[in-house]
């Protein structure tokens, strides 16, 4: 009986499961398929999930366009320095902050400076007065500092920290260790699946960030790569000349822009799965522990 | 350990303030200041070269999809150096953007930061600003001195409404780029649909109507029934001059130009709010009702997509519509044969409103040298490079190429009737009483579409049909009914004080109002509440506004 | 005694490594986050780029007031509320089952290759996915489609003031839900494997190992994530709505930041942009900091 049950449990856990990850595989499906068609049936609304007229002339376009894997670069370059300095600061702030009170004197007025400096912020133009005046821009450090510490991520951590049982540390101490040393050594290696979630939180929130490229880059030659993509769009309510007519024709072409965006989310794909087994063959604390 | 703390928390809110003050403040002399002497008298002639090198910033706004050839940048490229061989003027670019808001944005950021580009574009607004805080300099005498009899003759043709535009004070503080006549708008339909279901030629909107009827019953593209839509209809309905889908060929014959500051009987009405709109908006909602217009089109994502697809029949748009959306439709489906109409009153007249003439604002900063760059640059670019170096190889190649956007001052001068005149000059030498080597760059290579789609009509690509529909026929019908055309001036297209305040609140109202009469989902009589509660909710302070600023201008 | 001065030097000792740990990203935020706050005056002002923040004339409450007194704030306010209470509040329950059905699928090469896919929509922007989401409920799209085998008549479903809101919330959790799980994710491999060893041995059912093992283990992440969330109480998203909407339904669909994004269309309006910005902050901090101390006082359990 019981056996029954658990397999109907299980059969729509599957059934809802499999659907839900259907629907969020065919927009991307219909990206790629779209990216793949003739520009005209693409603008005609007439690509589902296959290509229509198949070509490979917007991957053609992309591969010759300088500026994509200019950006391409940046960005890369962006999220690998960006991360890693998320990483230090927030495992840095996370270990203090994860003690209470009696242990961290000042914890409780750290957390609410963080929670300040997380809720309120003085818009763009003092940010763009400070980068300005720091003589950041158009630099790659104008693209990670402002937000070299993502306080979202910093709570996040805290919490696996919190989490962590006490009595490794104590122990750690009475053997003289400083610290560091305990964070280093026995916090890190413990929280492998919050590590994973912060960094691929932080790889995103770089890789998928136009704005600061478009506000601190004077330089188009200097912006990301969805700074790039995000000037693709275009209103056409806006267009009241035919002066404007070129760029119209030319951003209009949706299947490249299709194409941009593919591209564009290939590395997410590829990086997912290596951070991805972190949190699913469930590194637990009690296989560490011996 | 508690006392360290709270002194960190008290230093960082106290560094706050004067951190950012001093931020502020900083507004350095630009660099290009010091090594710049100020032109001779020589020098300021408009195509007269400097013996010095001249260094200038801009703020440059650029395409949107960067279409230079590999190794050239905004700053160094083929029009960069035309200039530089000319000029003997350089161009640092002190920020760049994509044209529009982005470009909007990155200049309030330096007027924010207290630190301009020696030159750059602004729109109507932030030049009422700089103008305000003394921040560009009076190029009134730079005007005369540096810019050609062409440039003034261009900018004449508009009978001096640019220039007043961007003149505060009697001062000209800057020189407005110039927004050509587009006018009319047409109906464009599919001329292969008419001819299947034996239509003649539509004359008024009557004709359009039993078009657009026909066109639902009968379903001549075979979409199957009930699928075929009779006309493309943008959301706003209408008032967008001269773009695409918009129903003001239609309102203009009840004698309603939405959206507009017209004067009506001798007084200054705002065009949405007439009697005349509200007539206007029945008639179409008639249409809606019969459903000859897009029934979904309060939702419709992309109206050219359905053009394009061959699902709807007809849309209103201007001449260029052949370039876009069409060329797309005609790629998909090349029987499906697009024509442009221009719809009249039954006394074969058309009535349409104009829009401003000056389109953005070019201004130079006070304290650089050399004002007369600005005007000796749009002198270049638009009439020795235009009128004299035509043929000039390197630019030449570089548009053949498709390349796009090195200019790095985009200051768009040319005559009222440009758009005619380009049909003129393309016809004259497709029918062989011009030479064809004297056409610019853009003509000669529509000429070369027309060559090509006259050859074979039959068998023409996308890209010969767009250039035959639109600079031989489109353009043509234009020029036929030049004379046909009576224009309504608007007479304001700035902003004032209370608009600021209550404008999006009435636009929010406009907006729902004509959608859901349009598409029967209130019916027409309650315009007349839109109107009361235009009026209360700040519609007559902006009106009061309205005409006190006119009466200042003149 | 020797015992008890070491460990008080310890103490003392760690309690500056604890500061030098926070000073870089202290540092960090003061130069980035806390300097520019004192843009927040710009609240206060009717700031003009041209004559800085110290020339900007001082207006008092005037940006506020503004917001107020337009026509239709109580009607903008509540499907500003309305829309994202309900995103806030499906953007929990829908990752969090999502995580914990996942969890009962025990093929790895499945549950990879599943999570993969779903954290994908979070990648496409509104842009892209509006024109998804229009097409699918066009005349003749699935949706309708699919109705009409029932005799159904085709319904304008993002024109109709009914079904707007529906849609906005619903495409938004279903963008968001993958992505959204990865935490659970994480947090359920938190969870000790000896709890449910023991659970089992007392012959608990998968059921009820989910009541009494799984749902407490991750209690404080879904807290943590639902006081988080509750800051975003003012942003009901504009990316999505600005792409989707269209004024028939503007009495169910006009938010805060589409009709300040509106306004701006007459010219950049910094100080209503910051004094709503600083709204927001304000009702979102003090949500925050309610449901921190409501979950002190009745979970017993400190979120921050």
């Amino acid at each position: 009986m019981n056996k029954n049950t658990n397999k109907v449990a299980n059969f729509f856990t599957w059934l809802i499961v499999l659907a839900l990850t259907a629907s969020c595989l065919l927009p991307l499906v219909n990206m790629v398929a779209i990216s793949f068609s003739d520009s005209a049936s693409a603008a005609a609304n007439q690509v589902g999930l296959i290509p229509v007229h198949f070509n490979l002339s917007s991957y053609r376009m992309i591969l010759e366009d300088h500026q994509f894997w200019l950006s391409f670069g940046i960005s890369i370059e962006r999220v690998v320095l960006g991360t890693l300095i998320n990483l230090v600061l927030i495992v840095l702030m996370a270990y203090p902050l994860s003690k209470n009170k009696r242990d961290f004197h000042a914890r409780n007025i750290y957390m609410n400076l963080i929670i300040f400096a997380m809720l309120f912020n003085g818009g763009m133009i003092p940010s763009f007065i400070v980068i300005k005046s720091l003589g950041l821009m158009d630099t790659i450090w104008a693209l990670v500092l402002p937000g070299a510490v993502p306080i979202f991520n910093v709570i996040l951590m805290m919490n696996f920290f919190k989490g962590l049982p006490n009595a490794l540390e104590e122990a750690a101490i009475m053997d003289g260790a400083s610290k560091m040393t305990v964070l280093l050594k026995i916090y890190l290696p413990l929280s492998l699946p919050g590590l994973a979630t912060v960094s691929l939180f932080a790889i995103v929130g770089h890789w998928n960030d136009y704005f600061s490229g478009l506000l601190y880059m004077n330089r188009a030659a200097n912006y990301p790569l969805q700074t790039y993509i995000q000037q693709l769009n275009i209103d056409i309510t806006k267009v009241t000349d035919a002066s404007q007519l070129h760029a119209l024709t030319s951003i209009s072409n949706k299947t490249l822009n299709a194409a941009k965006i593919v591209v564009s989310t290939v590395p997410l794909l590829l990086i997912y799965p290596f951070l991805q087994k972190y949190f699913v063959t469930g590194m637990t604390i009690g296989s560490v522990k011996e | 350990m508690k006392i360290n703390a709270k002194i960190i928390a008290s230093t960082i809110l106290l560094c706050a303030v004067p951190l950012l003050l001093t931020a502020c403040m900083s507004k350095g002399e630009s660099s290009s200041d010091k090594d710049n002497v100020a032109a001779t008298v020589a020098e300021k002639k408009p195509f007269a070269k400097y013996k010095n090198t001249v260094k200038y910033t801009v703020g440059k706004s650029i395409p949107g999809a960067p279409k230079l050839p590999k190794g050239d940048s905004y700053e160094n490229n083929v029009y960069t150096r035309y200039i530089k061989k000319n000029l003997n003027a350089v161009s640092v670019d002190k920020f760049e953007a994509e044209n529009g808001d982005n470009y909007d944005q990155k200049v309030a950021m330096a007027i924010s930061t207290g630190d301009l580009p020696d030159i750059m574009a602004v729109n109507q607004s932030q030049l009422q600003q700089l103008v305000d805080n003394d921040l560009i300099q009076d190029l009134s005498s730079v005007y005369k001195t540096s810019t050609t009899k062409s440039i003034k003759k261009m900018y004449d043709s508009y009978g001096g409404r640019p220039l007043k535009q961007a003149t505060f004070n009697g001062k000209l503080m800057a020189l407005p780029t110039t927004q050509t006549n587009n006018l009319p708008t047409m109906l464009w339909v599919r001329k292969d649909w008419m001819d299947k279901l034996g239509l003649a030629e539509p004359k008024t909107i009557d004709d359009v109507e039993n078009i657009l009827e026909q066109f639902v019953t009968k379903d001549p593209g075979n979409n199957g029934a009930g699928k075929t839509i009779g006309l493309g209809l943008s959301k706003t309905v209408g008032g967008s001059y001269a773009s695409l889908f918009q129903a003001d060929d239609v309102m203009s014959k009840f004698n309603s130009f939405p959206r507009q500051w017209i004067k009506q009987d001798g007084k200054v009405v705002y065009g949405s709010t007439t009697p005349e709109t509200k007539k206007a908006l029945g008639y179409l909602q008639g249409w809606f009702k019969k459903g000859l217009i897009d029934p979904q089109m309060s939702v419709r994502d992309k109206i050219e997509s359905i053009l394009i697809s061959g699902q709807c029949g007809a849309f209103f748009g201007p001449w260029w519509s052949g370039d876009y959306p069409l060329t797309d439709a005609y790629k998909n489906n090349p029987k499906a044969d697009w024509q442009p109409y221009v719809i009249t009153d039954k006394d074969g007249k058309v009535k349409a409103y104009t829009q401003n003439t000056a389109g953005s604002y070019f201004v130079v900063r006070k304290g650089f040298k050399h004002p007369e760059l600005l005007a000796k640059i749009a002198s270049l670019l638009n009439d020795k490079l235009v009128y004299k170096d035509y043929a000039y190889k390197p630019i030449v190649n570089y548009g053949l190429k498709g390349y796009d956007g090195g200019k790095p001052v985009d200051l768009l001068i040319n005559y009222a009737t440009a758009t005619t005149d380009m049909h003129d000059n393309i016809m004259k030498a497709v029918n062989g009483k011009k030479d064809p080597k004297t056409l610019i760059l853009d003509d000669y290579q529509n000429y070369k579409k027309i060559k090509a789609y006259n050859a074979d009509p039959a068998n023409a690509d996308n890209n010969a049909w767009s250039g035959h529909i639109t600079r031989d026929v489109s353009t043509g019908k234009m020029k036929d009914t030049l004379s046909k055309i009576e224009e309504v001036h608007p007479v304001f297209f700035g902003q004032t004080a209370t608009m600021k305040q209550k404008w999006a609140n009435l636009n929010k109202m406009e907006d729902a109002t004509f959608l859901k009469i349009v598409t029967n989902q209130e019916s027409v009589d309650k315009f007349d509440d839109f109107v009361k509660s235009w009026h209360k909710l700040g519609g007559d302070e902006i009106t009061k506004e309205v005409k006190q600023e006119i009466k200042s201008q003149n | 005694m020797q015992l008890a001065r070491t460990q008080k030097k310890q103490h003392k000792d760690s309690q500056l490594m604890y500061h030098l740990m926070m000073l870089p990203g202290m540092l960090f935020l003061l130069v980035f986050s806390f300097v520019p706050m004192a843009g927040i005056v710009m609240a206060f002002q009717n700031y003009i780029p041209a004559k800085g923040i110290l020339g900007s004339d001082w207006v008092g409450l005037a940006n506020f007031k503004y917001m107020f007194q337009i026509p239709d704030s109580m009607q903008i306010l509540a499907n500003t509320v309305i829309i994202a209470g309900w995103k806030i509040v499906f953007n929990t329950i829908v990752p969090v089952v999502f995580a914990l059905l996942l969890n009962e699928i025990r093929v790895n090469w499945a549950k990879r290759t599943i999570q993969t896919v779903v954290y994908l929509p979070n990648f496409l922007s509104w842009v892209v996915l509006a024109t998804v989401v229009i097409n699918l409920f066009d005349y003749h799209g699935p949706v309708n489609t699919f109705l009409q085998t029932f005799g159904v008549k085709p319904i304008l479903f993002m024109g109709s003031n009914d079904w707007f809101r529906p849609i906005m919330i619903g495409s938004d959790v279903w963008k968001g839900f993958g992505y959204g799980s990865i935490i659970y994710l994480a947090a359920l491999t938190g969870i000790d494997p000896g709890l449910y060893e023991a659970a089992e041995m007392d012959g608990a059912s998968r059921w009820s190992q989910l009541l009494h093992v799984t749902l407490p283990g991750m209690l404080p992440t879904i807290m943590m994530m639902t006081a988080l969330n509750l800051t975003n109480i003012l942003n009901a998203g504009f990316d999505q709505i600005f792409n989707m909407y269209n004024p028939i339904v503007y009495q169910t669909g006009d938010i805060i930041d589409t009709y300040v994004y509106r306004v701006g269309l007459l010219g950049q309006q910094y100080s209503l942009g910051t004094a709503i910005g600083l709204l927001k902050s304000l009702v979102g901090a003090t949500l925050m900091i309610s449901a921190n101390e409501a979950s002190k006082k009745f979970a017993n359990m400190q979120i921050f």
